[in-house]
């Protein structure tokens, strides 16, 4: 067993860290909340320079060829730094289906684009339900000469309005009799669902934003007879679904690195402000009831850092991960809302303000506990796991 | 021992049902509905003025006041129903101005005071903004630095107060101010009202994560006469200690918690999966019983806050204790909701998909005030350990 972040994770780390501090701070992220794009544009240019949206594409791709972990490592400071933008969409949601799906013309057309941070991508995977299931996807994929027509909506695909592409999630056959019911959020396979590269720019595409707790971009999408060419299916015609539920048990475990990264930081913030804020004639921080709460919040922020960590590890080695994604999401879930909601107990009036930056770190962690299923969702998965 | 109300009791709550249903003007209700919480434009501020006077006029606000004032000179339990019915509809009038100051006038205020502030009180015309807190003046409130200095027959005010909440749309504000800067912290403060509309006041906005509006109040050598002083002079602190105590048993109703949980039973029961209610899992159910015990304990936590004030005292441990609860059964609701929502619980007011109007994602995002305002819970947690138990400093 070794605990220890690699050198180039480290290397990692710390390029990511010094990178957020200096091109997004929170002026920044003011402005980009605000904003009808919801990123900056230079901070993208900058992650694509700097290799950080190259790192899990292979080589033969024109990647950097790392693993998982190596990118849990980059995710875990975009937490820390409270970043938004298509990052995750990108590198995570579309950039590992392609890799884990798509076939080779299309890897070497688009993945080397993805590393440079030339093309930006989405998944458009949920739908009204709000479910991480092959039972909750209804967008029809109707085979017509030469291709297929798309007909339906998705919700909450994050950065589907600046993503030069999307990753469709769609129903080719409806769902056997069999199948029905019995799935959850990484139940085993499913047929009749396949996957489509769909250019975001593609008539009868139709796109409305969401407003999230979390400042960050989502859209609704509307695909209203969209006309896909037969190449444009990502990999085997009803078999998409294994390769969505081998990416969402990444795409989990990685948010749960960058859950993990915040609330190590809103402990920072809110140790370092106890420490200075003086009341009855003492740092507030020398009072005990002050103190437990502290020493409460750094058992959850070490807790769900090691599952974040585990789930990332083991699934980086490919070893199976279901429990411990499923255990890491569950805690992290959690951990992310005590430590965000008792901060602000600690903070009190002043970290409450819009003008304090607590705010932005309890909103997004607000949406990470939601998104990816929530903790009640994952234990469930953990009990099965668990043989029980 | 008997937890039922009288027959006048329940017969109270059903006349403040029916003002509510058949008494208030539709365009009217729809005005004070538009207002966001704590933020309030010129048009909500003047449907609250236009609302109370409807109130008051129906003998409901100041039910417990004498008849001089305006009142039934019913028992304080009154207010507790008409608060509780007022708040279940999201309606102003039982804001701190007549749970918090207007008690404290009655006990502390001279004939002159009572005569001039009540009524306008109950009238809707005189609304309090409560000036305690201080950049360095929080949970330690005796540190408060704001000067009252004695000049002739008045006062000049100086310094400033931090998130007093509705200064925006008060007319007066409740001052504790520092009047003997030599005498031991607790010794030397004042209460002494203030009309917001003199010169040398400087109003700023803040604005909280929960889109609410609280303020920064500037006094920049503010003139006030002396006959504006509440009590006694250098034993403000005091009157402070007891309108926070009424404060504390005010700002934790029941009814809008109640009216948390029923939204939540109703999202359950309306949304399937698999064919199956929300309501109908096991361990969504359970989760919603447990939230229902919690609330029940919040009613009685709260009737026996009613039954103190009633019997002529103020409920002081008691207070403390149905603060914490309240405030943190609040963030469970919003938080368990929230999560029963899913994805969707991302959605914020305005959202096309979003449920229940989104009151749960804002809800959830203005609830941490409750635990540290009106002395935060730690404190409150102290006071309990403390003077409840018996414990040691
Ligand atoms: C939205 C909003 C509206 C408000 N409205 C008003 C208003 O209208 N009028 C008004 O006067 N004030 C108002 N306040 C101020 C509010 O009452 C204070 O925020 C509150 O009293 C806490 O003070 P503080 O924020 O300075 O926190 P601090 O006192 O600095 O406390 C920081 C932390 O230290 C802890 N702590 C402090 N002392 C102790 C101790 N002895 N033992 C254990 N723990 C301790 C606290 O519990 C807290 O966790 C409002 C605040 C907000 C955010």
């Amino acid at each position: 067993m070794d605990l220890a972040l690699s050198e180039t994770q480290q290397m990692l780390q710390q390029l990511t860290r010094e990178l957020l501090e200096k091109e997004f701070p929170s002026t920044t992220l003011r402005e980009v909340e605000a904003s009808e794009e919801g990123y900056s544009r230079e901070l993208w240019k900058r992650l694509g320079e700097l290799g950080l949206t190259n790192v899990a594409i292979s080589e033969a791709y024109g990647g950097a060829g790392g693993s998982l972990l190596d990118l849990g490592v980059i995710l875990e400071e975009m937490g820390r730094g409270v970043y938004i933008g298509p990052f995750f969409a990108t590198v995570v949601l579309g950039g590992l289906t392609l890799l884990y799906a798509a076939s080779e013309a299309q890897k070497r057309d688009l993945l080397p684009k993805v590393g440079q941070g030339q093309v930006l991508l989405s998944l458009a995977l949920l739908e009204e339900e709000g479910r991480y299931e092959p039972e909750a996807i209804h967008l029809q994929a109707e085979r017509r000469a030469g291709g297929y027509v798309l007909q339906g909506t998705k919700l909450f695909v994050e950065y589907g309005h600046v993503a030069d592409h999307l990753v469709v999630v769609a129903r080719t056959s409806p769902p056997s009799a069999t199948a029905r019911g019995a799935r959850t959020i990484s139940g085993s396979s499913s047929d009749g669902i396949s996957l489509f590269l769909v250019p975001r720019s593609s008539p009868g595409i139709t796109i409305a934003p969401l407003i999230t707790t979390g400042g960050d971009k989502q859209v609704e999408v509307q695909f209203r007879g969209v006309q896909v060419p037969e190449s444009n299916l990502i990999g085997q015609l009803n078999q998409g679904w294994p390769a969505i539920q081998r990416v969402l048990e990444a795409a989990t475990a990685l948010l749960c690195m960058q859950m993990a990264g915040m609330g190590e930081k809103v402990l920072e913030i809110t140790v370092e402000y106890v420490k200075q804020r003086v009341q009855f004639g003492r740092p507030v921080g020398s009072f005990q009831a002050v103190q437990h709460h502290a020493a409460n919040m750094a058992i959850l922020s070490d807790g769900a850092k090691l599952a974040a960590q585990e789930a990332v590890s083991r699934l980086a080695q490919g070893l199976p991960a279901a429990k411990e994604v499923a255990l890491a999401k569950a805690f992290c879930g959690r951990a992310g809302f005590e430590i965000t909601y008792n901060s602000h107990e600690l903070n009190a009036g002043v970290g409450f303000m819009k003008e304090s930056d607590l705010q932005f770190y309890t909103r997004q962690m607000h949406g990470m506990r939601l998104r990816f299923g929530t903790t009640m969702d994952h234990l469930k998965v953990v009990a099965r796991e668990s043989g029980f | 021992m008997d937890f039922a109300f009288t027959p006048e009791q329940e017969e109270f709550v059903q006349e403040v049902r029916a003002f509510i249903r058949e008494r208030v003007p539709a365009a009217l209700l729809k005005r004070l509905r538009g207002g966001p919480e704590g933020g309030g434009g010129g048009d909500h501020q003047a449907a609250a003025r236009e609302f109370k006077q409807l109130l008051y006029k129906a003998g409901l606000l100041g039910v417990n006041w004498p008849p001089e004032y305006g009142g039934r000179g019913a028992p304080h339990i009154y207010q507790y129903f008409l608060a509780e019915e007022l708040s279940y509809n999201d309606l102003p009038g039982a804001g701190l101005t007549l749970t918090s100051v207007a008690p404290m006038l009655w006990r502390a205020g001279t004939e002159e005071q009572k005569k001039q502030y009540l009524r306008g009180i109950f009238e809707g015309e005189i609304e309090f903004a409560i000036g305690y807190t201080e950049p360095n003046a929080g949970s330690d409130l005796a540190s408060l630095q704001t000067q009252a200095i004695k000049d002739g027959d008045d006062y000049i005010i100086r310094g400033q107060k931090m998130f007093t909440s509705g200064a925006h749309m008060s007319t007066h504000i409740w001052l504790a101010a520092r009047t003997d800067p030599n005498a031991p912290k607790h010794r030397g403060v004042s209460m002494i009202i203030v009309p917001l509309n003199l010169p040398g006041i400087t109003i700023r906005p803040l604005w909280t994560m929960g889109d609410g509006r609280t303020n920064e109040v500037f006094f920049d050598d503010v003139r006030v006469p002396r006959r504006n002083l509440v009590g006694e002079e250098n034993r403000g602190w005091y009157t402070m200690s007891a309108a926070l105590d009424f404060e504390r048993a005010a700002v934790a109703p029941l009814s809008p918690l109640r009216r948390i949980l029923e939204d939540l039973v109703k999202f359950c029961k309306e949304t399937k999966h698999n064919g199956l209610a929300l309501a109908e899992d096991p361990i969504i159910r359970n989760k919603l019983a447990e939230l229902t015990v919690d609330l029940g304990i919040l009613r009685l936590f709260s009737l026996r806050n009613a039954w103190i004030i009633d019997k002529g005292a103020v409920p002081n441990v008691e207070g403390s204790m149905i603060k914490v609860w309240s405030s943190e059964l609040r963030e469970r609701l919003f938080a368990t909701g929230l999560e029963l929502m899913g994805p969707f619980g991302q959605l914020q007011p305005g959202s096309k998909w979003v449920p229940i109007q989104g009151s749960f994602e804002v809800g959830l995002r203005a609830s941490p005030q409750y635990r540290f305002t009106a002395g935060s819970n730690e404190i409150q947690r102290n006071i309990i350990a403390q003077r409840g138990l018996g414990l040691p400093r």
